[in-house]
């Protein structure tokens, strides 16, 4: 009982702070943009799929309305973590169907980590690294999404063999308030005083490390 | 038979757009390209009438490929696809020939089909032309043999008994052509129908006598016989020689 009290109390916490720092830059106007090209699109792929597939067809609805019913829920800004990655799931499923073998997905992740996270951190990054980092290389690549406890932190990688940055532009996107690297950044910054790492190279690809400090999460 | 080119990132899409435009009998889809790049390799080498073009493509979008397309040496009509619509103005400014929206609709895209058609109809009729001012010589009858008569050597043309007659300087010619159809492969070397029964080649005419009722009637050069302007005719012809 106690530990749930606390639990609440610490949620609501999390989530006024994040809602601050989501009217402060934007961020939801940047999921509507993403939301909308992939929706027409998959619509597309759905009737594509109608004649020569129908099973996958159904498939890709139903992950489709889960992605939709992720997205619509409004209330919750601040969500768990396995939430997000089910949602992740959804999308890079029909990612995958809609793009072939340009696009491969690699997961390992730790089933007993669990926690609050702010919702599409995650997915905003993921997003980023398929469609700036992968897409644009005429061959594709491979998006790897690693969570897994070391120790005393929890670390979430998030890799792609895409066209990679150089310095100035991984630096520009840091500050860039706008962007979701840099609000992502801030945000984990803010509730766990995460530290956030970016590694690229260019035409070698990408990796985003988050360091979490388990101490700082109350309630795995 | 128009050739089409497909250009969009996605498999499916391709598959899609291909499935609704292939029930078309007049096109031909000659590419289906998921590269941008390789697109316009292949767009440049086979010069295709029309080609379909995704906007938001990761590697090089729709807009930047279609300014690579304008500036090659023939002319392709382009049609942008895209899930937004906010395009639509820059699409135009660009000279697609149509826009449509994705998921592709089957009705919507008959519209894009029947804007080709009528484009590549009208369009159509230049290179017919062309061959026909290419032949300048005229197939003309005589004694049951075909000559060849350059039409400025045509002084007049006229009907009688139903029957259409050629005239140059020394001999007279007949032909299977009615005063319309000899009028309109004429059109081009100052020929003007003068009278319902008469075509004359104004660059012959060298005196022009007013007649009764505000007609006129032409003498030719080196000929006895006269060309009526009727009244029908009096209007066009005053306006020609800005009489």
């Amino acid at each position: 009982m106690i530990a749930n009290k606390k639990y609440e109390e610490n949620k609501e916490y999390k989530i006024s702070k994040l809602n601050d720092s989501q009217v402060e830059n934007g961020s939801k106007e940047i999921g509507i943009y993403i939301n909308q090209h992939f929706l027409f699109n998959t619509l597309n792929s759905i009737l594509s799929l109608c004649r020569e597939n129908s099973e996958e067809a159904r498939k890709v609805v139903l992950e489709l309305s889960s992605y939709l019913r992720f997205n619509f829920s409004v209330t919750n800004e601040i969500i768990f973590l396995n939430e997000e990655i089910d949602n992740i799931k959804s999308y890079l499923y029909i990612q995958k169907i809609r793009f072939g073998t340009r696009l491969n997905i690699d997961y390992d992740i730790d089933k007993d980590v669990n926690f609050l996270i702010p919702k599409n951190s995650l997915y905003n990054l993921i997003d980023n690294a398929v469609n700036h980092g992968i897409l644009r290389k005429d061959l594709g690549g491979t998006i790897t999404l690693m969570v897994n406890r070391d120790k005393e932190k929890i670390v979430i990688k998030i890799k792609d063999d895409g066209i990679g940055m150089d310095k100035e532009q991984i630096k520009s996107l840091l500050i860039d308030n706008c962007g979701s690297l840099s609000i992502s950044s801030t945000k984990y910054k803010s509730l766990y005083n995460s530290k956030i790492e970016v590694i690229s190279n260019s035409q070698i690809g990408t990796c985003i490390l988050l360091y979490i400090p388990i101490k700082n999460i109350k309630f795995i | 038979m128009l050739r089409v080119v497909l250009v969009d990132d996605e498999k499916l899409s391709l598959d899609e757009l291909s499935f609704i435009l292939s029930k078309n009998s007049e096109i031909e889809i000659i590419g289906k390209y998921e590269s941008p790049s390789a697109a316009l390799e292949f767009i440049k080498k086979t010069k295709p009438e029309i080609v379909f073009l995704d906007i938001e493509m990761p590697e090089i979008d729709g807009f930047t490929l279609a300014k690579e397309i304008c500036k090659l040496d023939f002319s392709v009509s382009i049609v942008f696809a895209t899930v937004f619509d906010k395009y639509a103005i820059k699409a135009f400014e660009m000279n697609a020939i149509d826009y449509v929206l994705k998921p592709f609709s089957e009705k919507r895209l008959q519209l894009t089909m029947d804007k080709i058609n009528e484009k590549y109809n009208n369009t159509n009729i230049i290179p017919k032309k062309k061959i026909i001012e290419g032949i300048t010589k005229l197939p003309l009858w005589k004694d049951e043999c075909i000559y060849l008569v350059h039409p400025q050597d045509i002084l007049y043309c006229t009907v009688l008994n139903k029957e259409v007659f050629v005239f140059t300087r020394d001999t007279t010619f007949t032909t299977h052509d009615t005063l319309n159809q000899l009028g309109n492969r004429l059109i081009n070397h100052n020929f003007f129908r003068s009278h319902k029964s008469y075509l004359v080649n104004l660059d012959r005419i060298y005196k022009i006598v007013p007649w009764f009722n505000s007609t006129f009637v032409l003498q030719i050069e080196g000929l006895k016989e006269e060309v009526p302007v009727s009244r029908h005719y009096v209007k066009d012809f005053k306006k020609l020689l800005n009489m």
